[in-house]
């Protein structure tokens, strides 16, 4: 029996370190050229009316699309929540015969490209349904998205739930809801906010199923439905393409609060998560 | 296997077990129980001794049934208070049946919701009806005069000592008249542990008590009948101080 060479030993620790500093670095320049240049494109455009007027793509401000954009977040989240919260349930505590088809459907949504989602959402809530372009017709396409993501990410925080405690809830007469309804949901809760919040920061950096199902508005939606809403991918999307310097700018100020946005609702979801880490621990 | 009891024993059978076997659902397995028959008496403390593996929990278990969620297969019979397990309503059963664990298991929530859970399943009470429950609970376990005034804190700051105390309160709230203890106190420190035995001793006055462990002194502390588990079988039924060597 021969003994490896300690030098080569090292060497391959050292070689792998190295490769995976690189590739680390090499992730985090990318996010940081981009922060970068979005900041800087927003800062050399910035004035306090943008944030504070609404407007169209071209002048005025962004707030309509700010508010927009956080009435169709919370309309895909109330929609997706309940929709993925009982997907997660019915596969992790009542694992029936449809369990495997469920969760195929659930990977196959979640893997349909943004544009598909879009089109479905067109035909289906904009004109089967006759909600028009609208606030309603964006939300639930968006939650679309969202619903994979919430059942994923729920069905993990319950597999993260002790099995100790499913036992003890059972062994004091507690039937499957009781203990769903009054031991799970309750330690669960922190992971599952998490992954939701998670999926709502994504949502909020939508724009192709936006753009089949909620119009754009230079106000703020009158109703539900047949009322056009505006959001802040499509100042983005229409504003980087105008000749004028003042739209761009309204590009770049946009793509720099959905960063924002983007970053606040991840940092929530991290502090969620580390609750429920905490409490599991404790 | 003949039981070897005195008659004062003998007349107070609370659990009655009849070739019971238990086994998973792969047919290629050993059983993990084999045609175990046995009894556990009335207001005593009834230990299940053996070896790792030898089937201590999964008896404990198979008497409230809580081997069905883990999806084993039994065969054979467990009578209590007259009537084969088997055919209870498995949430009255396991009301009659509590259980305290090795690892001590609160919910998340507060001291009084753990305590309160088990009553608020299966009785309406009013809010004074239930603070009276918990209270005496409390009070069985020693635990309300640690706990009196953060009731409403989490049960997560407590002690391991007083969490594995309060999962008994858990249980005893319920008011069994069985009470299995899968090693309760394997988890603790020696202090706790004491606290625990004592408490054993106190609570075999209101309920039967079937524990088990692997800890020979624990079992010669507070043992009234120990039954000898090998490899899924009865080796021998008998009296404590018999089957511990006492004199």
């Amino acid at each position: 029996m021969k003994e490896r060479s300690m030098t080569l030993r090292l060497a391959e620790d050292r070689l792998a370190r190295a490769v995976g500093i690189g590739v680390i670095s090499v992730l985090f320049s990318a996010l940081l050229l981009i922060v970068y240049y979005v900041t800087s494109g927003a800062l050399s455009h910035f004035s306090w009316d943008m944030l504070t007027t609404f407007g169209n793509t071209t002048s005025g401000g962004i707030l309509n699309a700010i508010i927009g954009t956080w009435l169709l977040i919370g309309i895909s989240t109330a929609t997706s929540f309940p929709l993925g919260l009982v997907t997660a349930i019915y596969l992790s505590e009542y694992r029936g015969r449809l369990s495997g088809l469920i969760r195929l459907s659930i990977d196959v949504l979640a893997s349909v490209p943004s544009m598909v989602l879009g089109l479905f959402g067109y035909l289906v809530y904009v004109i089967y349904l006759g909600m028009g372009f609208s606030l309603l017709a964006g939300g639930l396409t968006l939650s679309l998205m969202m619903v994979p993501y919430v059942a994923r990410s729920s069905e993990i925080a319950f597999l993260n739930v002790p099995k100790e405690l499913r036992e003890a809830a059972y062994a004091l007469g507690a039937t499957k809801w009781q203990y769903v309804s009054r031991v799970l949901l309750r330690a669960a809760w922190p992971l599952v906010a998490s992954g939701v919040v998670l999926s709502s920061s994504i949502a909020a950096g939508e724009t192709a199923q936006l753009l089949y199902t909620a119009g754009w508005n230079t106000g703020l939606p009158s109703a539900l439905t047949r009322s056009q809403v505006p959001y802040l991918t499509y100042v983005v999307w229409s504003g980087i393409n105008q000749p004028s310097a003042y739209a761009n700018g309204l590009a770049y100020v946009s793509a720099e609060v959905l960063i924002v946005t983007v970053f606040s609702l991840m940092v929530l979801s991290k502090v969620l998560e580390r609750r429920g880490i905490a409490w599991k621990r404790s | 296997m003949e039981t070897q009891l005195s008659s004062e024993l003998n007349e107070r059978i609370a659990v009655k077990i009849e070739n019971l076997t238990v086994r998973t659902r792969n047919a290629g397995q050993p059983p993990i129980l084999d045609r175990v028959s046995c009894e556990f008496y009335e207001h005593a403390i009834n230990t299940v001794v053996g070896p790792s593996g030898s089937g201590k929990s999964t008896l404990l278990r198979a008497i409230n049934r809580l081997n069905e969620i883990n999806g084993l297969v039994t065969e054979g019979k467990i009578i209590l208070d007259g009537e084969d397990v088997s055919h209870m309503n498995a949430i009255e059963l396991r009301r009659k049946v509590g259980m305290v664990f090795q690892q001590p298991n609160p919910f998340p929530g507060s001291i009084f919701d753990n305590v309160a859970f088990g009553p608020r399943l299966h009785w309406k009470m009013t809010k004074r009806e239930l603070n009276e429950v918990v209270k005496d609970a409390l009070e069985q376990v020693g635990l309300y005069e640690e706990v009196k005034d953060k009731l409403t804190s989490s049960a997560m700051t407590l002690s391991g000592g007083q969490k594995q105390r309060l999962c008994i309160a858990r249980a005893i709230a319920v008011r069994p008249s069985v009470l299995l203890m899968d090693e309760p106190t394997s988890s603790l420190d020696p202090k706790s542990k004491s606290v625990i035995e004592e408490l054993m001793i106190k609570l075999k006055g209101e309920a039967t008590i079937v524990l088990v462990t692997h800890d020979i002194s624990q079992a010669k502390r507070v043992s009234d009948h120990v039954i000898l588990l090998r490899n899924g079988r009865v080796e021998s039924s008998e009296e404590a101080d018999k089957a511990l060597g006492y004199e």
